[in-house]
């Protein structure tokens, strides 16, 4: 079992007379790229500065190694922080700013020296380590702002939003970057970002919160696969959401109509007859036939199509049931169906890989 | 027509705000004794000032108090500045209150005011009484000048550095003081200037035994000032404004190269 | 579980005990000085025009409301009355000198803007005593400003400038002007004067744009810059006593008298109280006039 090495019991977070994290409870494991996502105002950046000290909770635990940390100030909690625009120090060069942590330790020249060298060899920042921060680019001025961090061998390093001071072409390259980074230097990060798909690429496990409420927590695959909730699904890329009853259960199998079609589903939710439920379908799992190219359409809604994006190896389709539900749909090139030439208004055939659809009962 | 009218106005302004200069510095080189009439160019008046001991010494009393004050001014005002962006405290808009109104209360109030103080602590006038005044009025200036740049500053610069393990009085010395070099550097320049030039305020609070440049001046003009003032005006000018642009030469150098 | 596991904890982490000296010294330090220096000060002001003045001192604790009944003598509001004129003229004459400088370099680039705030600024690198005694080598009877004038004609006879208002005018519109173009220019150089492209666009002539838009939009500014000129006005006691002599008599010049040459403090206080509550009034009225955010632009 993997060893626990920041723990938040039961934070609950007021400003005044309005709860910005309510009980916030999970554990980070040591080495683990954990990422907070949510969108703005979700009270993910509120529970990093909680951790990173420069806040308290307004009731519950922080433990750190089993330490309860939460009204330690910042500089003795072993935990440092990458700022979200990196906030270097403008008058000091790279190497002093990577030294201060260790200057604040009191610790020996040769000592400083020795690690600062070191860390820098590791963030490949060798040959810049004189220069001044508004001499490098952004993404050296993040590799900087990190090796800053971690120098002082951190149990935790807090990353905030540490994509969005870099422009768009470089986010791609730096989001591998960071991850093989925080391999090679053997911490345990923790990211805030409102970006799923940074928070996907890049995490062993995802928190997704929404209103200062933990909504779920796992690794992205199983987050992207099967959401625990609409709010999950939604935020998590893009879906298509049926609204519908059971009609049947019996045993495993519930028999459901979707636009005036029965289908039966397999499920793990226990579910009972008349309960309201919505299934959800990701556009990349929606398949589209014309009618030259289909026989039996039993399993498939009619639909037409309203709008096409073309997008080099991919097409999106905007669909129209109809009972005029909206789907949108994603349809790849392939060498199995070449034909992916749609035109407006034309009548197309939609079906799915049974078993890829996620059943959720009915939130209001 | 518009661009014509704009500079007859702007000559005009520049006419009437410079002529004064002008004319102190012309007759610093005027061959007569207090005349407002021109005689002619000497350079008699530079030579003579240098060895006027009663009017070098009223100056150098000027710039004692000037650098001192404006120290001290620049000292107490940055920290206090500090303490008013990063700490919420009991009393805060108190202090803001007090700066607001230290900078708009009319100088003449404030120096009856010291005065009034002075006088029922009992309170020889003299160096140390003017000293505090100018210490006092030349902090809100400071403060100001120190705040408005702590406000531009990332105060995310200030939270790192408490992240990285530095005490309270580490982020002061090596964060914020040299982050702040800029504002301080003019917070002094002006104090120095406003306290050498600070007339109504020293009028009240220093006695007959200290005795300042501005006060010097005030006391001859009914009876005439000689040329030898008007040259040591013009000498202190051009220091003055050699210093200041070079002062800000710098400081905008090193500013554009911070970005 | 989680209601019995959360332990409640203070609103804020308790830090070091260096951190927590460090902060007490700087807020001791500035808050006493500034008591001590500052509001006492002020206090005793407002106290002193209670008391009485004493033979060995110069108040002495004896309660009255002798000084506030004196202020109404018709001497006194003569002098407040005049005081006020004075400075509001100088108030007016300042304003239309420096609005349209601040308008004009507020429409300037960058670098150009910076070049004649410097300009504008220098000359109050000298002494002010100085500039203000060579104005009179300008304005004196044989002076440069008369020679001008009778050589271009536009004059018979020289004007007898000095010793009158009008010199000291002069004295007190040359000395503050740039405590109007200050303020004036913090807020017309942050106008946006794509509001004027949209009030032409409408159909506005010039001066309709200039009265109806510029005008009510840089309020603030001219607001705050007749309370930087109207107080010093009333109070710069030197320019009088060089330029206008006896007769144009400042509140600044009843004030400075009462302490330094009648010995009477009680009545110099009273009047500064005077002149502190026609401040309070003022700054009273700039803030109705004006936002915190607009506020917080021009101090």
């Amino acid at each position: 079992m993997k060893k626990t090495v920041l723990a938040l019991r039961c934070i609950d977070k007021w400003f005044h007379d309005q709860q910005v994290l309510d009980h916030i409870d999970f554990d980070v494991n040591e080495g683990e790229f954990l990422t907070l996502l949510g969108p703005s105002g979700c009270g993910k950046s509120t529970l990093l500065r909680l951790i990173a000290g420069f806040d308290a909770p307004t009731s519950g635990q922080i433990l750190i190694n089993e330490k309860d940390v939460s009204r330690m100030p910042p500089n003795h909690r072993h935990v440092n922080m990458v700022f979200q625009n990196y906030a270097l120090f403008p008058h000091m060069t790279v190497f002093e700013n990577i030294a201060f942590g260790l200057q604040c330790q009191k610790l020996s020249l040769t000592e400083i020296q020795d690690r600062v060298d070191r860390v820098l060899q590791m963030v490949k920042l060798e040959s810049l380590k004189a220069r001044k921060p508004h001499q490098l680019s952004g993404g050296q001025q993040q590799r900087v702002a990190i090796a800053r961090a971690a120098v002082n061998e951190p149990l935790v390093l807090l990353l905030d939003e540490p994509m969005s001071a870099l422009d768009h072409a470089l986010r791609k390259d730096m989001q591998l970057e960071l991850k093989t980074l925080q391999r090679r230097l053997g911490l345990t990060f923790v990211m805030v970002t409102h970006n799923q798909e940074e928070a996907l690429s890049m995490s062993d496990r995802v928190v997704v919160m929404s209103h200062g409420k933990v909504e779920q927590i796992g690794p992205p695959r199983v987050i992207y696969e099967h959401p625990n909730n609409l709010y999950v699904a939604q935020f998590i890329g893009e879906t298509n959401v049926f609204e519908t009853e059971v009609l049947a259960v019996d045993g495993n199998n519930v028999t459901v109509n979707i636009e005036d079609h029965q289908f039966v589903f397999k499920t793990r939710v226990a579910l009972e007859p008349h309960q309201k439920i919505s299934v959800l379908l990701r556009p990349e799992d929606l398949r589209s036939w014309d009618n030259s190219e289909v026989d039996d359409t039993k399993d498939m809604i009619s639909a037409v199509v309203e709008q096409v994006v073309y997008k080099g190896s991919i097409v999106d389709l905007v669909l129209r049931t109809d009972k005029g539900t909206k789907l949108s749909a994603t349809q790849f090139f392939d060498e199995d169906d070449e034909n992916l030439d749609f035109r407006l208004g034309e009548h197309v055939w939609v079906e799915w890989p049974f078993g890829w659809e996620i059943i959720l009962p009915h939130e209001a | 027509m518009n661009r014509f009218f704009k500079l007859i106005y702007f000559t005009l302004v520049f006419v009437f705000l410079y002529l004064p200069i002008f004319i102190i510095i012309l007759y610093s080189f005027n061959n007569a004794n207090f005349s407002a009439l021109w005689h002619g160019i000497t350079w008699k008046w530079y030579r003579l000032l240098f060895s006027d001991s009663a009017i070098l010494s009223v100056t150098v009393n000027s710039l004692v108090v000037g650098a001192l004050a404006a120290t001290f001014a620049t000292a107490i005002g940055t920290l206090g500045a500090v303490t008013i962006f990063k700490y919420r405290f009991f009393g805060r808009k108190l202090l803001h209150g007090l700066i607001f109104i230290l900078i708009i209360v009319p100088d003449l109030v404030f120096g009856i005011s010291l005065l009034v103080l002075y006088s029922m602590l009992h309170l020889h006038l003299g160096f140390w009484t003017l000293l505090l005044a100018h210490v006092t009025f030349c902090i809100p200036f400071v403060m100001v000048t120190v705040y408005a740049r702590l406000k531009d500053t990332n105060k995310h610069l200030f939270e790192a550095a408490r992240d990285l393990g530095a005490t309270e009085l580490t982020v002061f010395w090596r964060i914020i003081l040299p982050l702040m070099v800029p504002a301080i550097i003019s917070g002094w320049l002006l104090s120095f200037t406003l306290s050498i030039d600070d007339v109504i305020i020293s009028f009240f609070v220093t006695g007959s035994d200290f005795q300042i440049l501005p006060l010097y001046i005030y006391s001859a003009v009914h009876i005439g000032v000689t040329p030898e003032v008007n040259a040591l005006v013009s000498l202190i000018f051009v220091a003055t404004v050699t210093i200041v642009l070079t002062a800000y030469y710098f400081l905008r150098k090193q500013h554009a190269k911070m970005g | 579980m989680c209601g019995s596991n959360g332990r409640l904890v203070g609103r804020l982490y308790c830090p070091m005990k260096r951190d927590i000296f460090f902060k007490q010294c700087s807020i001791v330090i500035i808050f006493a000085w500034l008591l001590f220096f500052a509001l006492l000060p002020f206090t005793l002001v407002l106290v002193g025009g209670f008391l009485t003045g004493g033979t060995n001192e110069f108040l002495s604790w004896h309660f009255t409301l002798q000084s506030y009944a004196d202020l109404f003598q018709l001497l006194y509001l003569r002098i407040f009355l005049r005081s006020f004129y004075l400075a509001g003229i100088t108030a007016i004459i300042c304003l239309i000198l420096a609005y349209p400088f601040a308008y004009i370099m507020s429409k300037f680039s960058e670098n150009v803007r910076l070049f004649w705030m410097l300009i504008l600024i220098i000359p109050f690198w000298t002494s002010s005593l100085m500039r203000i005694y060579s104005i009179i080598i300008v304005i004196r009877v044989k002076g440069w400003f008369n020679g001008f004038l009778l050589w271009a004609g536009l004059i018979h006879q020289p004007l007898h400038l000095m010793y009158t208002q009008t010199a000291t005018l002069i004295g007190l519109v040359y000395t503050l002007l740039p405590f109007m173009i200050l303020p004036l220019y913090a807020n017309l150089e942050k106008f946006n004067w794509t509001l004027l492209d949209a009030a032409r666009d409408l159909g506005a002539k010039q001066l309709r744009r200039l009265f109806k838009i510029v005008i009510p939009l840089t309020l603030p500014g001219i607001i705050a810059g007749m309370l930087l000129v109207l107080l010093p006005a009333m109070t710069m006691f030197y320019v009088p006593d060089i330029l206008g002599g006896a007769k144009s008599l400042l509140l600044g010049n009843l004030i400075k008298n009462q302490f330094i040459e009648a010995y009477n403090w009680p009545l110099g206080c009273a009047v500064s109280v005077m002149l502190t509550v026609v401040m309070v009034v003022m700054i009273a009225f700039y803030w109705k006039m004006t936002t915190p955010k607009e506020r917080r632009e021009l101090m």
